[in-house]
């Protein structure tokens, strides 16, 4: 009677130890998925303020551009309500986008090379500039 | 002994499924670098097979010449390659048909063509021609805390570079101002403290930033809000002389 109560109690002590060790790794293991989880939010959160940011991307003219045309028309897309200031060549220009940040306007290029600088301002007086640059040529391509 | 046994079974199965979902490849920079690049990668292929063929022009000074190629620098840290073929025509300074061997290094040519593998052009003519000046015109930027009427010069702050301006008028400038839907053209003394303004010309640094303006365009929504009020209160003044007409 002895024996079988001694047995019992080792069984018992033995099962009791695989019960706390089943519990202990079941923890660890949902504790590890809850840090990545709050990662994953810290990463993904920065990324509205770089879609925020002041931008300008130039249509036409293409950079290294071939035009047969004395009068192209400089388009692109920047922030609604923008100003836009550009350098050519043969003249300056200052035009406005629109409420979708859409502007156009037209320039007159000199024969050859014209380098054609685009800037772009919004109310804050923050700035972005790109340089296209368009051959002018008649001949025979 | 059923409910232990249960939990024993299930519990090692728990951790182990638990355990592949808590390491997932976000988080892994290495993982998203290489997607990244994988993309770019594809995205370049695909521009360069969309830009194959389009009529393109390079210029630059002549940095290495072989039979069949060009190599030409167009900008400081920048090359780019010209093909040249029995077809393609090379004109000199004086207009005149010159062969691949008259060229130089340092030569400046303008070489128009289409483009072809890796960006490099197919040339179908090449001109020898003088290097074009740099665009000396500047903009400046910012909001009118002075102005000299007599003088025509105003000065003008941009907060954001921390920069003043002092802008002479030319006699000739053109003043733009946007009235309504419309960008008119306006005289020098409908600009105003407060103004906010873009102004092209050139720029002169002798200690302070002197820019003589071919062209201005006063910002619209930026004027002070006093002055726009007073300009509809002379209408009510004229209506009253209409009243003794009926005599």
């Amino acid at each position: 009677m002895r024996k079988e109560l001694l047995i019992a109690i080792i069984v018992g002590f033995g099962l009791g130890l695989v019960i706390i060790f089943g519990i202990k790794t079941a923890n660890q293991a949902v504790n590890k998925v809850a840090p990545s989880e709050t990662t994953a939010a810290t990463e993904t959160s920065p990324t509205p303020t770089v879609s925020q940011a002041f931008s300008l991307i130039v249509n036409n003219p293409e950079d290294n551009a071939i035009s047969d045309k004395e009068k192209i028309e400089v388009s692109g897309q920047t922030v609604a309500g923008a100003t836009v200031a550009i350098i050519f060549p043969d003249g300056e220009k200052i035009i406005q986008a629109d409420d979708k940040g859409n502007f156009s306007g037209e320039i007159t290029l000199v024969g050859g090379i014209n380098q054609i600088e685009i800037t772009a301002y919004d109310n804050s007086d923050n700035e972005a500039t790109k340089t296209v640059n368009v051959v002018y040529s008649t001949s025979q391509i | 002994m059923l409910v232990i046994g249960y939990w024993l079974s299930v519990s090692p199965i728990l951790a182990a499924v638990a355990t592949p979902s808590a390491t997932p490849s976000e988080g892994n920079p290495s993982v998203v670098q290489e997607l990244r690049d994988k993309v770019k990668e594809i995205v370049r292929q695909q521009i360069d097979e969309i830009k194959k063929g389009q009529k393109r022009a390079y210029f630059g000074e002549i940095s290495q010449i072989t039979d069949s190629l060009i190599t030409v620098s167009v900008s400081a840290d920048k090359e780019k390659q010209i093909k040249i073929s029995a077809e393609t025509k090379i004109i000199n300074l004086a207009k005149k048909d010159i062969k691949v061997t008259d060229l130089k290094i340092s030569d400046f040519i303008i070489a128009m063509g289409n483009l072809g593998d890796e960006e490099v052009l197919e040339a179908k003519r090449i001109v020898v021609a003088a290097r074009p000046k740099a665009l000396s015109r500047r903009v400046a930027v910012g909001k009118v805390t002075d102005i000299s009427t007599e003088e025509r010069i105003l000065t003008v702050k941009n907060d954001k570079k921390d920069l003043t301006y002092t802008i002479t008028i030319a006699g000739n400038a053109v003043i733009t101002k946007k009235v309504g839907t419309k960008i008119q053209k306006v005289t020098f003394d409908k600009i105003e403290k407060g103004d906010r303004l873009v102004a092209i010309g050139t720029l002169k640094e002798n200690g302070e930033k002197i820019l003589t303006a071919k062209l201005i365009h006063i910002i619209p929504g930026q004027t002070n809000t006093p002055t726009a009020s007073p300009s509809p209160s002379p209408k009510p003044t004229a209506s009253p002389k209409s009243s003794p007409t009926p005599q």
